[in-house]
Protein backbone atom coordinates (compact mmCIF):
# COMPACT_ATOMS: atom_id res chain seq x y z
CA UNK A 1 0.00 0.00 0.00
CA UNK A 2 1.37 3.38 -0.96
CA UNK A 3 1.96 5.54 2.10
CA UNK A 4 0.28 8.88 2.36
CA UNK A 5 2.78 11.59 1.68
CA UNK A 6 2.80 15.31 2.24
CA UNK A 7 5.42 17.53 0.70
CA UNK A 8 5.87 21.12 1.69
CA UNK A 9 7.10 23.69 -0.76
CA UNK A 10 7.84 27.10 0.63
CA UNK A 11 7.64 30.21 -1.46
CA UNK A 12 10.36 32.28 0.07
CA UNK A 13 10.03 35.55 -1.72
CA UNK A 14 8.62 37.53 -4.61
CA UNK A 15 10.39 40.41 -6.21
CA UNK A 16 10.11 42.78 -9.12
CA UNK A 17 12.54 42.85 -12.00
CA UNK A 18 14.11 46.17 -13.09
CA UNK A 19 11.42 46.53 -15.77
CA UNK A 20 8.73 46.21 -13.18
CA UNK A 21 7.50 42.75 -14.10
CA UNK A 22 6.68 40.62 -11.14
CA UNK A 23 8.60 37.43 -10.92
CA UNK A 24 8.43 34.64 -8.46
CA UNK A 25 10.86 32.17 -7.06
CA UNK A 26 9.87 28.87 -5.63
CA UNK A 27 12.66 27.49 -3.53
CA UNK A 28 12.56 24.05 -2.09
CA UNK A 29 13.79 24.31 1.46
CA UNK A 30 15.92 21.49 2.86
CA UNK A 31 13.69 18.80 4.23
CA UNK A 32 13.86 15.59 6.16
CA UNK A 33 11.85 12.45 5.71
CA UNK A 34 9.90 10.95 8.58
CA UNK A 35 7.90 7.76 8.55
CA UNK A 36 6.61 5.15 10.91
CA UNK A 37 3.97 2.61 11.77
CA UNK A 38 1.32 3.13 14.41
CA UNK A 39 0.29 0.01 16.30
CA UNK A 40 -1.63 -1.00 19.40
CA UNK A 41 0.06 -2.87 22.30
CA UNK A 42 -0.67 -6.22 20.60
CA UNK A 43 1.17 -5.09 17.47
CA UNK A 44 -1.95 -4.65 15.33
CA UNK A 45 -1.71 -1.68 13.00
CA UNK A 46 -3.97 1.33 13.52
CA UNK A 47 -5.32 2.84 10.27
CA UNK A 48 -6.52 6.43 10.15
CA UNK A 49 -4.61 7.48 13.26
CA UNK A 50 -4.01 11.22 13.24
CA UNK A 51 -0.27 11.96 13.13
CA UNK A 52 0.56 15.60 13.82
CA UNK A 53 3.77 17.62 13.61
CA UNK A 54 4.04 21.04 15.17
CA UNK A 55 6.73 23.68 14.80
CA UNK A 56 6.84 27.45 14.95
CA UNK A 57 5.99 27.61 11.26
CA UNK A 58 3.93 24.52 10.73
CA UNK A 59 1.06 22.71 12.41
CA UNK A 60 -0.14 19.88 10.23
CA UNK A 61 -1.40 16.35 10.44
CA UNK A 62 -1.85 13.35 8.22
CA UNK A 63 -3.63 10.02 8.70
CA UNK A 64 -2.02 6.61 8.72
CA UNK A 65 -2.97 4.39 5.80
CA UNK A 66 -4.59 0.96 5.98
CA UNK A 67 -1.22 -0.55 6.96
CA UNK A 68 -0.91 1.91 9.85
CA UNK A 69 1.90 3.75 8.05
CA UNK A 70 2.49 7.49 7.84
CA UNK A 71 5.18 9.17 5.80
CA UNK A 72 5.98 12.78 5.02
CA UNK A 73 8.66 15.36 4.23
CA UNK A 74 9.09 18.34 6.51
CA UNK A 75 11.39 21.36 6.46
CA UNK A 76 14.38 21.08 8.79
CA UNK A 77 13.67 22.51 12.22
CA UNK A 78 12.35 21.87 15.69
CA UNK A 79 9.17 19.84 16.06
CA UNK A 80 6.88 18.15 18.47
CA UNK A 81 4.78 15.17 17.41
CA UNK A 82 1.41 13.82 18.46
CA UNK A 83 -0.51 10.72 17.44
CA UNK A 84 -4.16 10.20 18.29
CA UNK A 85 -6.77 7.60 17.55
CA UNK A 86 -10.15 6.92 19.18
CA UNK A 87 -9.93 4.36 21.98
CA UNK A 88 -6.23 4.95 22.59
CA UNK A 89 -4.11 7.22 24.70
CA UNK A 90 -2.56 10.05 22.75
CA UNK A 91 1.14 9.76 22.00
CA UNK A 92 3.35 12.79 22.49
CA UNK A 93 6.92 13.26 21.49
CA UNK A 94 8.68 16.26 23.01
CA UNK A 95 10.66 18.73 20.98
CA UNK A 96 13.11 17.13 18.57
CA UNK A 97 15.56 18.95 16.32
CA UNK A 98 16.42 17.90 12.77
CA UNK A 99 19.34 19.75 11.17
CA UNK A 100 20.20 17.46 8.25
CA UNK A 101 18.18 15.86 5.47
CA UNK A 102 17.90 12.63 7.39
CA UNK A 103 15.37 9.87 7.17
CA UNK A 104 13.76 9.35 10.55
CA UNK A 105 11.61 6.50 11.72
CA UNK A 106 9.28 7.04 14.63
CA UNK A 107 7.23 3.90 15.15
CA UNK A 108 4.48 4.50 17.67
CA UNK A 109 2.64 2.15 19.99
CA UNK A 110 -0.53 3.75 21.31
CA UNK A 111 -1.55 2.64 24.79
CA UNK A 112 -5.11 1.47 25.19
CA UNK A 113 -7.31 4.06 26.84
CA UNK A 114 -7.88 2.95 30.44
CA UNK A 115 -10.93 3.59 32.52
CA UNK A 116 -9.62 6.71 34.21
CA UNK A 117 -8.86 10.08 32.74
CA UNK A 118 -5.33 11.01 31.89
CA UNK A 119 -3.70 12.75 34.81
CA UNK A 120 -0.77 14.97 34.01
CA UNK A 121 1.37 15.21 37.11
CA UNK A 122 4.10 17.79 37.54
CA UNK A 123 7.60 16.33 37.50
CA UNK A 124 7.92 16.90 41.23
CA UNK A 125 4.39 16.88 42.64
CA UNK A 126 3.73 18.65 45.90
CA UNK A 127 1.10 16.12 46.87
CA UNK A 128 2.66 12.76 46.16
CA UNK A 129 -0.20 10.83 47.75
CA UNK A 130 -2.69 12.40 45.37
CA UNK A 131 -0.36 11.80 42.46
CA UNK A 132 -0.18 8.09 43.31
CA UNK A 133 -3.86 7.71 43.95
CA UNK A 134 -5.13 6.60 40.57
CA UNK A 135 -4.21 3.66 38.44
CA UNK A 136 -3.61 5.09 35.03
CA UNK A 137 -0.96 6.36 32.70
CA UNK A 138 0.68 9.61 33.60
CA UNK A 139 3.16 11.87 31.91
CA UNK A 140 6.08 13.93 33.15
CA UNK A 141 8.08 16.49 31.22
CA UNK A 142 11.56 17.36 32.49
CA UNK A 143 13.01 20.43 30.81
CA UNK A 144 16.63 19.71 29.85
CA UNK A 145 17.86 22.63 27.75
CA UNK A 146 20.97 21.99 25.72
CA UNK A 147 24.15 24.02 26.06
CA UNK A 148 23.08 25.75 22.83
CA UNK A 149 19.78 26.77 24.45
CA UNK A 150 17.54 24.30 22.61
CA UNK A 151 14.57 23.71 24.94
CA UNK A 152 14.68 19.91 24.88
CA UNK A 153 12.46 18.03 27.27
CA UNK A 154 12.64 14.54 28.66
CA UNK A 155 9.22 12.93 28.41
CA UNK A 156 8.22 10.02 30.65
CA UNK A 157 4.97 8.05 30.40
CA UNK A 158 4.40 5.67 33.27
CA UNK A 159 1.90 4.13 35.67
CA UNK A 160 3.69 4.22 39.04
CA UNK A 161 6.10 6.79 40.35
CA UNK A 162 8.14 6.71 43.55
CA UNK A 163 10.57 9.26 44.89
CA UNK A 164 13.43 8.26 47.17
CA UNK A 165 15.67 11.18 47.91
CA UNK A 166 16.65 12.57 44.53
CA UNK A 167 15.92 9.31 42.74
CA UNK A 168 12.71 9.04 40.74
CA UNK A 169 11.54 5.51 39.93
CA UNK A 170 8.95 4.89 37.23
CA UNK A 171 7.34 1.51 36.73
CA UNK A 172 4.88 -0.01 34.30
CA UNK A 173 1.88 -2.27 34.61
CA UNK A 174 1.52 -5.62 32.91
CA UNK A 175 -2.20 -5.74 33.38
CA UNK A 176 -4.87 -4.95 32.44
CA UNK A 177 -2.80 -3.44 29.64
CA UNK A 178 0.79 -3.82 28.61
CA UNK A 179 2.02 -0.33 29.44
CA UNK A 180 5.80 -0.14 29.62
CA UNK A 181 7.48 2.99 30.87
CA UNK A 182 8.15 5.12 27.80
CA UNK A 183 10.85 7.79 27.62
CA UNK A 184 11.53 10.15 24.72
CA UNK A 185 14.26 12.74 24.36
CA UNK A 186 14.96 14.46 21.06
CA UNK A 187 15.41 11.60 18.53
CA UNK A 188 15.93 8.95 21.20
CA UNK A 189 13.30 6.84 22.91
CA UNK A 190 13.14 3.81 25.13
CA UNK A 191 10.64 1.56 26.81
CA UNK A 192 11.27 -0.62 29.82
CA UNK A 193 9.60 -2.17 32.85
CA UNK A 194 11.40 0.25 35.18
CA UNK A 195 13.20 3.55 34.69
CA UNK A 196 15.03 5.47 37.39
CA UNK A 197 16.57 8.88 37.10
CA UNK A 198 18.03 11.61 39.19
CA UNK A 199 15.80 14.56 40.01
CA UNK A 200 17.89 16.65 37.67
CA UNK A 201 18.97 14.26 34.91
CA UNK A 202 22.57 14.99 34.02
CA UNK B 1 21.48 9.85 34.40
CA UNK B 2 18.79 7.35 33.42
CA UNK B 3 18.75 3.67 34.24
CA UNK B 4 16.30 1.35 32.50
CA UNK B 5 15.74 -2.27 33.41
CA UNK B 6 13.47 -5.11 32.37
CA UNK B 7 12.66 -5.65 28.68
CA UNK B 8 14.50 -2.51 27.67
CA UNK B 9 14.14 -1.44 24.06
CA UNK B 10 15.87 1.68 22.82
CA UNK B 11 15.27 3.28 19.45
CA UNK B 12 17.28 6.01 17.77
CA UNK B 13 16.05 8.39 15.11
CA UNK B 14 16.86 5.97 12.29
CA UNK B 15 14.47 3.45 13.76
CA UNK B 16 17.30 1.08 14.72
CA UNK B 17 16.55 -0.65 18.00
CA UNK B 18 18.52 -2.46 20.68
CA UNK B 19 17.20 -4.74 23.38
CA UNK B 20 18.66 -5.56 26.74
CA UNK B 21 17.69 -6.27 30.34
CA UNK B 22 19.53 -3.19 31.55
CA UNK B 23 20.90 0.02 30.05
CA UNK B 24 21.99 3.35 31.47
CA UNK B 25 22.35 6.70 29.78
CA UNK B 26 23.57 10.19 30.31
CA UNK B 27 21.19 12.75 28.86
CA UNK B 28 22.68 15.98 27.53
CA UNK B 29 22.64 18.31 24.55
CA UNK B 30 19.93 16.39 22.74
CA UNK B 31 21.70 13.07 22.99
CA UNK B 32 21.33 9.98 25.13
CA UNK B 33 24.85 8.72 25.69
CA UNK B 34 25.12 5.04 26.63
CA UNK B 35 27.16 4.43 29.77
Amino acid sequence: MKPISLTLTVILFLWKSPCGQAQGAVIQTPTFHVKGTVTDPSGAVIPKANVGFQSRKLDGALPTNDAGVYETELPLGDYTMTVQSPGFRPYRRPLFRVTTSASLTFDVTLPVAPTCDLVIVPAFPQNKAAAEKEFCLREDFFPIPSSAGVPFQLYVRYVRHKVTGDIHSYTCEKSPNEDPVFVAYNLFSLQADRVTMMKRPA
Amino acid sequence: MIEASGNVIIVDGSGASQRSDYMSFKIEDGQALRR
